[in-house]
């Protein structure tokens, strides 16, 4: 999942950048308006977690111009101002959902977890396809009842699969939403993360789960008769 | 609970009820006193017809009325009585309504024009009026023959009058009564009536709260009484308006500037535990700057309310301004330099104004701050002093970026900083709200003006002496 926070707050876009990158997110950081109203146009994030005070350009008149825009990639407003009124106005300028500082760091990480599931229109923190379960908030997987111990890159690309259930996924598109602008990833990366995720998957059941979709992507589902 | 219009029904019941009393009663007396005089004119014409007829002969009286018209006085039951006496006193003739009974021989004795009330030997009350006559003789040559006087009193028995007059009394309680009882009706629901703008307006008020003090009232239509109470109604939501828009302006600024470094520490501490391995140096020089930053805003903050509320202790002795900034100058000078800043102070050491060295020194750093930190890099800034007479004006002047006159009247504002995001952490814009507070307890106005565009200039003046209040150990 990649998310993109907009924060003036150095010290909140360092700790708030790590605590997301350490739960398995691709995270990009902007430090102003126009900057983040920009890149929030320009890629499809899974969820953007906003401050409304920002130099250039302020978080609600982003909201705006993205509404305006077309996009409707869920918005997280992080913000000091509490009042009813404010929340409201937040709120009715598109927001999703509205975080008033100073925050519990897990509940952030949650609300941003939930805002990525609404995203795909999963409403809970557990995936299931045939025997595969995938349990989003503590991060597992089990296939065939056994638990089926992946890397982070790993979990990321089979959640997102998971997400996409019965969809076809471009190389393009993962690549989009496992690595974040800072990240520049080799061109086989992929398959070779598909590759060990075959591996892992295949041990406890070795009916595949992850198809390939030749010249166009991965398509996570039970593979036919 | 006592309203305004109860209190004028009851008023107004009682002022009408005592007016139309009056009017009632002075009706009543002016008729009965018509009524009266009529009644007595008419006894007294009766009288004076009957005395005429009257004839005297010889000493001896004779009158000359024929027998009819004499049942008016004879007849049983009549309600008309006269006696007649010679001067000395001895009866000479009485009606036969009289039976025996005497009518008082000093009625004839009043002045002529005079009726009295009688109690009539048959109990029943009577208008009386005599007089002394000389009846006419009935031989005038012989008339100056033992002349002599006679004294004639005739009552009339007044029971038609009081009847009359207490039918009129009746009446006019009658009408009194119904008057008021109209009255008491109608008065409520006009008053009501007429007084519903104020009802209407009190409705209006009793829904203003704290979330609807943008509500205005209408002027059109309402009593010339009301309109001088809107006006000033208005008036007074617009004060509480702009406070509580001002009051919420600080909260949310303060809110700002207190949550965001509250969330930065919150944040650093909880990603230490839940990933220790994040910890390092640099975090916590970060959370000790976010906490050294807390303190400075809640020191100013604290210093500010209590310039504005409590007596804060002024002492008053000599202070020498050029000395003062060459201290405050120090601590400053290193970022001056850094930016390539220079101050320049033209002012005399001989300079020494009466005032409170420790407040001045908070004034006079947070000046310097500010025009060392507003200025752009390589300008000057520029510290001198004029005086005029026994008042002088204190002046820090500096180039500035991004300000513009308008900004001007907010300068001085709590919180207040042209950069709405309030991204920048070295600054909470607190520095001027307390100039301000300070400036003020030494009887000094700070004023900030920008003759030229770009270039600020920040006026302290005030008094070369300030009255002193109170001496405070801790100020010195």
């Amino acid at each position: 999942m990649r998310v993109l926070l907009v924060e003036d707050s150095l010290l909140l876009q360092q700790t708030v950048g790590t605590a997301l990158r350490r739960s398995g997110y691709a995270v990009d950081v902007s430090g102003d308006g126009e900057d983040g109203l920009w890149r929030a146009e320009n890629t499809d994030y899974d969820a953007i977690v906003l401050d409304i005070m920002l130099p250039k350009l302020d978080g609600l008149s982003l909201l705006q111009r993205l509404r305006e825009g077309g996009k409707l990639t869920h918005v997280l407003l992080l913000t000091a101002r509490d009042s009813i009124q404010d929340r409201v106005k937040g709120l009715r300028s598109g927001a999703d959902d509205y975080l008033v500082k100073p925050f519990a760091l897990e509940e952030l990480l949650a609300r941003v977890e939930a805002l990525c599931r609404r995203a795909y229109g999963i409403k809970q923190n557990r995936l299931e396809l045939a025997d595969l379960e995938i349990d989003t908030s503590g991060k597992r997987v089990w296939r065939a009842g056994q638990v089926v111990k992946l890397k982070p890159r790993e979990y990321q690309l089979l959640e997102y699969l998971a997400c996409r259930r019965g969809e076809v996924v471009t190389q393009t598109e993962i690549a989009q939403h496992l690595y974040d602008d800072d990240s520049e990833p080799m061109s086989n990366v992929i398959e070779s993360i598909i590759s060990s995720l075959r591996h892992k998957l295949g041990q406890p059941n070795p009916a595949p789960l992850i198809q390939t979709r030749r010249g166009l992507g991965y398509v996570l589902e039970v593979a036919g008769p | 609970m006592t309203t305004i219009r109860h209190r004028l029904t009851a008023r107004l019941l009682l002022g009408w009820t005592v007016l139309l009393g009056a009017g009632l009663c002075t009706a009543y007396f002016l008729t009965r006193t018509a009524l009266t005089r009529q009644f007595d004119d008419a006894l007294q014409a009766k009288a004076m017809a009957l005395s005429a007829l009257f004839e005297q002969d010889q000493g001896q009286i004779e009158l000359e009325l024929p027998a009819q018209f004499m049942g008016e006085f004879d007849a049983p039951g009549s309600t008309t009585f006269f006696q007649l006496w010679r001067a000395d006193g001895t009866v000479l003739r009485r009606s036969k309504s009289l039976g025996q009974g005497n009518l008082p021989l000093r009625y004839g004795t009043m002045p002529a024009s005079d009726c009295r009330d009688l109690l009539l030997p048959n109990g029943a009350m009577a208008r009386a009026a005599g007089f002394k006559f000389q009846p006419q003789a009935i031989d005038e040559t012989k008339a100056k023959i033992n002349p002599f006087e006679a004294v004639l009193v005739m009552a009339v028995d007044r029971r038609d009058l009081d009847k009359t007059l207490g039918i009129l009394a009746l009446v006019l309680a009658s009408c009194g009564l119904l008057m008021l009882a109209l009255t008491a009706g109608t008065m409520p629901v006009l008053l009501r009536r007429e007084l519903s703008p104020l009802d209407h307006l009190a409705e209006e008020t009793k829904h203003i709260d704290a979330d609807s003090l943008s509500t205005r009232f209408l002027n059109e239509g309402l009593p010339g009484e009301l309109t001088p109470i809107t006006t000033r109604l208005n008036d007074l939501l617009e004060r509480l308006q702009k406070a509580f828009e001002r009051e919420r302006q600080f909260s949310a600024d303060l809110a700002h500037e207190m949550r965001t470094p509250l969330a930065e520490i919150r944040s650093l501490a909880e990603l230490a535990v839940k990933w220790p391995d994040t910890r390092n140096a640099d975090l916590d020089r970060h959370v000790l700057a976010v906490t050294i930053q807390m303190e400075c805003i809640l020191t100013r903050l604290l210093a500010i309310a209590r310039s504005e509320h409590g007596p804060v202790p002024v002492s008053c002795e000599p202070v020498c301004l050029s000395d003062l900034i060459s201290m405050v100058c120090q601590p400053v000078q290193a970022r001056a330099v850094a930016r390539g800043i220079a101050i320049k102070v033209n002012l005399s050491s001989a300079f020494v104004i009466q005032s409170d060295p420790v407040l001045w020194r908070l004034i006079l750093t947070n000046l310097l701050e500010n025009a060392v930190e507003y200025s752009p890099s390589g300008a000057t800034v520029r510290i001198h002093c004029e005086t005029q007479a026994d008042h002088f004006t204190l002046v820090v002047a500096n180039p500035v970026e991004n300000l513009d006159a308008a900004d001007l009247p907010h300068l001085g504002q709590r919180f207040w900083r042209k950069d709405a995001a309030r991204s920048s952490r070295d600054h909470s814009g607190l520095g001027l709200s307390l100039v301000r507070a300070l400036t003020s307890l030494l009887g000094c106005r700070l004023h900030a003006s920008m003759k030229d565009p770009g270039y600020l200039s920040m006026a302290v003046s005030g008094p070369m002496s300030h009255p002193c209040k109170t001496t405070s150990p801790t100020s010195s």
